[in-house]
């Protein structure tokens, strides 16, 4: 009895120590392994499972939302794994729908690339189900501003099962915004025929008519394409086989041959306006009554494929004045546009005073005057241009580009930037898949530190 | 016979009381317990974990006991001698091999029904009735356990109990990998290595034909035939291993 008392004593004693120890061991333990080197293919590892690869898809699934999770506040952090573990993941359990959802919704923040990857391997496994090619468009559209290519996934979207309608109409819009109104109409049309909804089947209807009215609108119209941009109003156009030099009736860019600074580079922004919507473009045109002006350029009217008009447009946007000195039809329309322009601050109206982004954002600034804050990681001088790289990672990479014989003008040399902190102003166009703005003039580079 | 199965009554109620099996019990409800954790950490369909281990629970479960047990279940009572208290009864060595047999399948069954049926209330709780997949996966697992209850009674006649253990898990793991490995064979090129498998896969019980849990997760159709096929082959490999235990037994001097 004597000798169990004991015992007890000592038990009670040294449990609180136990605990002690159980707390304070920590520092034994072994880090928590980032790297995941070790994590073989799934094809191996559900050999492995004995048969349960759904619950180690679970494991696998709740190791990668750790991973991604527990990196998420760390700025920049590349997630070099988070591929490999969503392909393992989907490599064993490929038929968790969900699983390639999720993967390539956290992706996009790595390599959009590789989140439209993942969702081409589940569309294999999964072909009926509408969500994955509706998320592949999504990728497109938003991320890489390839508006045909996201307008053919949600075309497969919308011809499976299940699809909400907003599936069918974003196809309709995609293919309207490139031109192929013809395609719109046959998307649109297969859901107005299926869906028994009465105000969807109205709606839909509605949209057809107004996309009908467009394609006889341009049966109207003398089809065109554009070889060059001169500047924001005068290009030259093939028509009829014909090599044209034109200019827009109603329309007055800034010129690009002006003494003073600033508006030269008004104008040359004008015209980088002008070669994104237009360069190497078919477009639509009607010649104007006047005909000719007197440099013997035809006078016309201009639309994009899509029906938009552009005479319009870039006064909308901001990148030409009305030019009032002859009447014309529009002339109203136009003066209104730019009234609403000028007061909105849009495009060169509102240089200078555009909020700076950081460069990762650069891609969703397509088509737009903007301004990007970034520090110069490198100046790399090439045949022709200088890129001032906002990162040494090409994949993520947005590049100011100043063409050499515009290096004249800069004062200072344009090695100096590297290593600053700048904030460059312009027109952000796409360049082989990077996001760039073209530095025509010192003006667009503002030193920020 | 109905010495043999009274016999194997007492047997399941001897070893029903046991702590192993309180223990197994304990460990196959724990394990659906802890489905509510990993629920949490991911992401995706909502029930998606709770009927994935709802269906491992009682598969894991009704294994160990198996291996643990089965392979206790002859040598425990030669070494305690009891044996011989049982055979001086009028009951043939063959009876007592069988009413092994029949007590082992009961014991499974009720492993399989009790955590089946935990499985089935804590998703219920959790606001789904599953009850179709449940029953589907308890189904196809009773004709796993059956074979591999008729392995374990067979190791058991001739292996000492560790042995006939590690033979028998051995027997489980390529018995669900080998049908993956061998497919997985054709990227190594090695020849040898796939005919080695193939030969392999010829004589060990294919046990992927009981597992259907993909399947049922995900609601994905696999053929009807197999509600029949699976018991089949199942019932065929048990009659061969017990006739071989009997053949061994017999010859085994006590």
């Amino acid at each position: 009895m004597k000798r169990n008392f004991l015992a007890l004593i000592i038990i009670f004693l040294t449990l609180p120590l136990i605990v002690f120890f159980n707390v304070k061991s920590s520092f034994l333990s072994k880090p928590n392994p980032d790297v995941y080197l070790y994590l073989p293919s799934g094809n191996y590892l559900r050999t492995l499972s004995m048969g349960n690869p759904s619950f180690l898809g679970d494991l696998i699934m709740a190791r990668a939302l750790t991973y991604f999770g527990s990196h998420y506040y760390q700025r920049g952090y590349k997630y070099e794994w988070l591929y490999h573990l969503f392909d393992v993941l989907t490599d064993i359990d490929p038929y968790n729908k969900e699983s390639y959802l999720i993967g390539a919704r956290l992706l996009t923040l790595v390599d959009v690339n590789l989140s439209n990857k993942l969702l081409e391997k589940g569309m294999s496994y999964h072909p009926d189900y509408w969500k994955i090619p509706e998320l592949i468009g999504f990728n497109y559209f938003y991320h890489l501003k390839e508006p045909a290519k996201a307008a053919k996934y949600y075309e497969i979207a919308s011809s499976l099962p299940g699809h909400p309608p907003y599936v069918p109409s974003l196809a309709g819009k995609f293919y309207s915004e490139i031109g192929m109104l013809e395609e719109a109409i046959k998307v649109l049309r297969n859901f107005y025929e299926t869906t028994e909804d009465k105000r969807l089947k109205e709606d839909f209807g509605e949209q057809i008519e107004e996309l009908e009215q467009k394609i006889r609108e341009r049966r109207e119209k003398i089809p065109a394409r554009v070889t060059k941009v001169f500047d924001g109003d005068t290009f030259n156009l093939i028509i009829n086989g014909r090599e044209e030099k034109v200019r827009l009736v109603g329309v007055d860019a800034p010129e690009i041959d002006e003494e003073r600074e600033k508006v030269r580079l008004m104008g040359l922004l004008a015209r980088d306006f002008a070669q994104f919507h237009l360069e190497n473009k078919d477009v639509y045109i009607l010649i104007d009554k006047q005909g000719r002006d007197r440099y013997g350029r035809l006078l016309i009217y201009l639309w994009l494929p899509s029906m938009v008009f552009f005479n319009e447009l870039i006064i909308e946007e901001g990148f030409a004045n009305v030019y009032t000195r002859f009447y014309h039809p529009y002339q109203k329309r136009f003066i209104e546009a730019e009234r609403v322009a000028r007061e909105r601050n849009k495009g060169l109206w509102g240089f200078g005073k555009e909020i700076p982004y950081p460069p990762q954002d650069a891609i969703y600034l397509l088509g737009k005057l903007c301004a990007i804050r970034f520090k110069v990681q490198k100046v790399y001088f090439g045949r022709s241009v200088v890129y001032l790289q906002s990162s040494l990672d090409w994949q993520r990479n947005f590049n100011a580009v100043i063409f050499l014989n515009d290096t004249g003008r800069f004062r200072k040399g344009i090695k100096e930037y590297e290593g600053k902190q700048i904030i460059v102003r312009g027109f952000m166009k796409k360049y082989k898949e990077h996001p760039e703005i073209i530095v025509h003039s010192p003006l667009q580079i503002e030193e920020n530190e | 016979m109905r010495k043999i199965l009274s016999l194997s009554w007492v047997i399941f109620k001897e070893i029903s009381r046991e702590k192993i099996f309180y223990g197994l019990l304990f460990l196959g409800t724990f394990f659906l317990l802890s489905s509510v954790i990993l629920q949490e950490m991911v992401v995706g369909e909502k029930f998606k974990v709770f009927k994935d281990i709802g269906l491992l629970s009682p598969s894991i479960t009704g294994v160990l006991f198996i291996t643990v047990v089965g392979a206790n279940i002859i040598s425990k009572e030669i070494n305690a001698k009891t044996l011989y208290v049982i055979l001086s009864k009028p009951i043939s060595k063959n009876g007592y091999i069988l009413s092994n047999f029949f007590a082992l399948i009961l014991l499974s069954t009720t492993i399989i029904f009790l955590i089946t049926l935990f499985g089935w209330l804590f998703l219920l709780i959790n606001g789904e009735n599953w009850l179709s997949g449940f029953v589907t996966g308890a189904y196809f697992l009773f004709f796993e356990l059956l074979l591999l209850s008729s392995i374990s009674i067979f190791l058991s006649t001739f292996l000492s109990p560790y042995l006939s253990m590690i033979t028998l898990f051995i027997i489980y793991i390529s018995g669900h990998s080998l049908s993956n490995a061998i497919q997985l064979s054709q990227f190594a090129k090695n020849p040898p290595l796939q005919y080695f498998l193939k030969a392999l896969s010829y004589i060990f019980p294919n046990l992927e034909l009981f597992n259907f849990k993909i399947n049922l997760v995900y609601n994905l159709p696999f053929p009807k035939i197999a509600f029949l096929y699976s018991p089949l082959y199942s019932i065929v490999y048990s009659l061969i291993f017990i006739s071989l235990s009997f053949i061994v037994f017999s010859k085994r001097e006590l």
